[in-house]
């Protein structure tokens, strides 16, 4: 594989390899050598030892060294087991089918050999052999026993022909005598005589070159002589080129010596040399049986320690060669499944390295093509991603401008697919519908809208089956919790590219606050022009009655009023004032002063706004409570008297002259710094359409009220920037409540 | 004269009668070594190996060990051999001017191995009077001459080496 230190370990393995092998030629070249310096080259004394000693520690050392390598795969086996290197039970598995295989038929092998030997040994050294070379040893001697025999009675006669008056034998003897006759005759080669002292007193020799064997002669002579060995004892004599003799003395008296003085007549007999040889073979022979048999034992311990070197040497390749097999078929498949598990885990950038041709090597080549395939269409996804990524991008980027647009207009946008569900919604439809937009989307409109709201959307639905137009708009008014809402509703029909429905776009206008507004405006006008045009006729018109009241009853006397004129120009007296103050609201509501605020303490302002109206109402209980961090807030502080007068005055007619309670709160929000003010009644609360028209001009529940009282204070908030609503009081009454931005105004003195 | 080491195991081989004494003109030795053959030994020279001790000899001044001026440092050799054909055993005695003995006693062939009897080591006019000198003998098998393939064998079994311990005498002219 084209892995970082691939082509190391390969290296790596290549060197082990050729170590190996040398280690294991080594052995056999020095085992040979150690086998061949045995049998030719030991007669080195120093030097073959040392040499000895050299040989057979370096094939320890090359044996502990081949060893070494083995346990050394066996310890990376172990390892990779441990480690749970990819293929290492195959590799295991077949290292030891391998070492089985090997070892199965070596292990009988090497007993058989070794009981074998053993069985040789004890049937080499058996009685009958060594029997049969001791006989044969026996021969030998048996034939030099008789050989010695005869040379005595040679010697006999030769000593009687050589001194045939019984000459003394220090004397030469003649000529004549030793005739080719006699050597023939005694079949000797030498003759010699020696005094007791074992000196050569003469000698005569068949073959006269034969006379440099004088002096061996003499010396075996003399050493038998030395030792006192029985000088009849045939010695063997060494003769050089001419082999082995043997020579036989025979003790001859001498008369004129005396009993003491002995002479020996010696005779030499050269020993046929191949029968000579013949002897040295078989006593050789029996040598080295009897050398052999003492070292029995010890040979058959050489031969063990000889066969379990072999066997170990053989056990030990064959073990190394299991390793080397195993590594050479698992190494591809481990290769393989490393290279499939890197490719599983998304590293394409894998490549087997080919170095064979068989099987293995196509199956690993396909392998490459298919990594190659995969990388190349990885690619080619990748760019699709990339360019896909980059659209989404583009298209998220469209999407959250859409969204911030959709949520920083004023108008609700609520979009809906053609089954009614719910898609999208923005903020400012929430905070219209009140509703969260993850609470309806994936809805289907139906189960969430109220019936009134449901009867608003069903219309649309209506008006579009009617008119099919795709653009639909219509101002509707809606309740929606407690506000009344008057909104203009547009819906855009979107159709697909077939023209089918694909859904609606339903955008919401609040003009509920631009309609009160122009209310406001048209009121004003209204009331501006009234008071113009009543007020003046009235003042007339009162004087008119109270003159006419004056005369008929100057003219008729006090006892003849007619009562129907009286109570007629008491009515109509009555009536213009009641015009008349009615057209002086709505001149004051037209012609309302523009505010100067300034910092007012409003908790002062309701605490006497509550003063005065607890003394004048005694059965109604008034409450104000106000949260210790109530700010000063910028306000007009004679409108905002006016703002708690009318809010008191139109809760005391709630009541109706019942009990009840009355409760002015105050407020502080510090996280939207808003102050709030409620004005909590107990009385019959407002009907829904009421609610919606409360802050109306001339819109009022009671028969003689203006419906200027709330109107004015909706004004008056309004003109503080701030917001004025009403909702039901639990558990029962009304609850008015005026919110108020808080402007911190430093410096500033509140006032009451 | 005092021998200096104690007296070994029955079963080892030792220098036994160690004696150094003048006889002019020589400083000689005598001494026999005691229990150089064993069973497997004299059964291995009875069939025919030749067999060989090696006897070395010191002679050193006294003084701290190791600094000794040394005088002498030879060594003899002894063979024996039977010859199964004759039935007789050859001992050769290179320091002995009876070399070659022939005996069909293998007792009297052992006794001719062990026994040194009278040996010269030193010449007396090189010894200092009052000086004392440090003799020093000890025995040991040389070679075994035993046929080739067998020496494989000794490579890894040892049957019948021997060696005895340093044995030492005193001499002070």
């Amino acid at each position: 594989m084209t892995f970082p230190d691939a082509a190391m370990i390969r290296r790596r393995r290549r060197r082990e390899r050729a170590v190996l092998i040398t280690v294991l030629a080594l052995v056999l070249v020095f085992g040979f050598l150690q086998g061949w310096f045995f049998h030719y080259e030991s007669e080195l004394p120093l030097f073959g030892n040392v040499l000895l000693i050299a040989l057979v520690n370096i094939n320890l050392i090359l044996l502990l060294l081949l060893l070494y390598l083995v346990l050394r795969q066996l310890a990376k086996l172990v390892f990779e087991r441990k480690r749970g290197v990819l293929g290492h039970k195959l590799r295991t598995r077949l290292t030891l089918a391998f070492v089985a295989l090997s070892l199965i038929p070596t292990i009988p092998l090497f007993g058989v050999a070794v009981q074998f030997m053993s069985f040789s040994l004890d049937y080499w050294f058996s009685a009958q052999v060594e029997q049969s070379l001791a006989q044969s040893v026996e021969l030998g001697r048996g034939y030099l026993r008789q050989v010695q025999e005869d040379l005595r009675a040679e010697a006999m006669a030769a000593a009687a022909e050589i001194f045939p008056n019984g000459a003394v034998a220090d004397v030469r003897p003649l000529e004549g005598t030793l005739a080719p006759v006699f050597w023939n005759r005694h079949r000797v080669a030498g003759v010699l005589a020696a005094d007791a002292d074992g000196t050569v007193l003469w000698s005569a020799w068949k073959d006269p070159e034969w006379a440099r064997f004088d002096g061996t002669v003499a010396r075996t002579i003399r050493e038998r002589v030395t030792q006192r060995q029985d000088l009849s004892e045939a010695s063997p004599v060494a003769l050089g080129e001419h082999g082995d003799a043997l020579l036989v003395l025979q003790p001859l008296g001498g008369e004129n010596h005396g009993p003491q003085a002995v002479f020996s007549l010696g005779v030499l007999r050269p020993l046929p040399s191949d029968l000579t040889a013949r002897l040295n073979t078989v006593v050789q022979g029996y040598q080295n049986y009897r050398q052999l048999k003492l070292f029995k034992a010890p040979l058959k311990i050489t031969y063990l320690i000889a066969f379990s070197i072999v066997t170990l040497l053989v056990a030990f390749a064959a073990i190394w060669f299991g390793f080397y097999l195993a590594r050479h078929i698992t190494g591809p498949i481990q290769s393989l499944l490393t290279a499939t598990d890197r490719v599983a885990h998304g590293d394409l950038d894998v490549s087997l390295h080919l170095d064979r041709e068989d099987e293995m090597g196509l199956l690993m080549a396909s392998f490459n093509h298919m990594v190659r395939d995969l990388r190349s269409g990885r690619e080619k996804l990748t760019e699709a991603y990339r360019a896909l990524q980059e659209s989404h991008e583009e298209l998220e980027a469209r999407r959250r401008y859409m969204e911030i647009v959709l949520a920083n207009i004023g108008a609700g946008v609520v979009g809906v697919d053609a089954d009614g569900i719910v898609r999208a919604m923005n903020k400012a439809a929430e905070q219209m519908s009140g509703v969260r937009s993850d609470e309806i989307t994936g809805r289907h409109y139906r189960d969430f809208l109220q019936p009134e709201h449901l009867d608003v959307v069903k219309s649309f639905v209506r008006l579009y089956q009617i008119s099919r137009q795709n653009y639909l708009e219509k101002h509707v008014q809606v309740m929606v919790g407690n506000r009344s809402l008057a909104l203009l509703v547009k819906v855009s029909v979107l159709t697909d590219e077939n023209g089918r429905p694909a859904g609606a776009v339903v955008v919401l206008d609040d003009l509920s606050e631009l309609q009160r507004a122009q209310r406001m405006a048209a009121w004003r006008e209204v009331a501006r022009r009234i008071a113009h045009e009543i007020k003046n006729p009235l003042t007339p018109i009162k004087l008119c009655a109270q003159r006419l009241r004056r005369r008929y009853a100057a003219g008729s006397g006090a006892d003849a009023t007619d009562p129907v004129l009286d109570e007629c120009t008491e009515t109509i007296i009555q009536q213009v004032d009641h015009m008349k103050r009615l057209v002086n609201e709505f001149s004051q509501f037209a012609r309302m002063p523009e505010a100067h605020p300034q910092p007012c303490d409003l908790g002062a302002l309701a605490q006497d706004a509550v003063s005065l109206y607890r003394h004048t109402y005694g059965n109604i209980r008034f409450r104000l409570t106000k949260s210790p961090d109530f700010p000063v807030l910028h306000l007009d502080p004679d409108q905002f008297r006016q703002v708690l007068n009318n809010l008191l005055e139109n809760a005391v007619q709630a009541m109706d002259g019942r009990d009840g309670d009355v409760e002015i709160r105050l407020d502080y929000d510090p996280i939207l710094r808003i102050a709030r003010l409620e004005c909590a009644d107990t009385g019959p609360g407002l009907d829904p359409e009421a609610k919606v028209r409360v802050f109306e001009p001339y819109f009022s529940t009671k028969e003689k009220g203006t419906g200027l009282g709330l109107a004015i204070v909706a004004k008056i908030v309004a003109d503080h920037n701030g917001f004025v609503r009403v909702r039901d009081n639990e558990p029962r009454g009304t609850v008015f409540i005026i919110e108020l931005p808080v402007v911190q105004v430093e410096g500033a003195e509140p006032s009451a | 004269m005092t021998a200096s080491e104690p007296a070994p195991a029955r079963n080892k081989a030792d220098i036994a009668d160690f004696k150094v004494f003048a006889d002019p003109p020589s400083l000689k030795i005598s001494f026999r070594i005691d229990n150089c053959f064993n069973e497997e030994m004299e059964q291995a020279i009875q069939s025919g190996v030749a067999t060989t001790f090696r006897i070395r000899i010191v002679v050193e001044k006294d003084g701290l060990p190791w600094i000794r001026e040394r005088l002498v440092d030879a060594s003899l050799e002894r063979t024996i051999r039977y010859d199964t054909l004759h039935e007789q055993y050859l001992v050769s005695r290179l320091d002995d001017p009876k070399a070659f003995l022939t005996t069909k006693r293998f007792d009297e062939a052992k006794d001719w191995m062990s026994e040194v009897r009278d040996l010269p080591v030193i010449a007396l006019w090189r010894l200092a009077p009052e000086q004392t000198y440090l003799v020093q003998v000890k025995a040991e098998l040389s070679k075994a001459q035993v046929p080739s393939f067998l020496r494989y064998v000794f490579f890894f079994v040892s049957l019948w080496d021997f060696e005895t311990p340093w044995v030492t005498a005193t001499y002070t002219p």
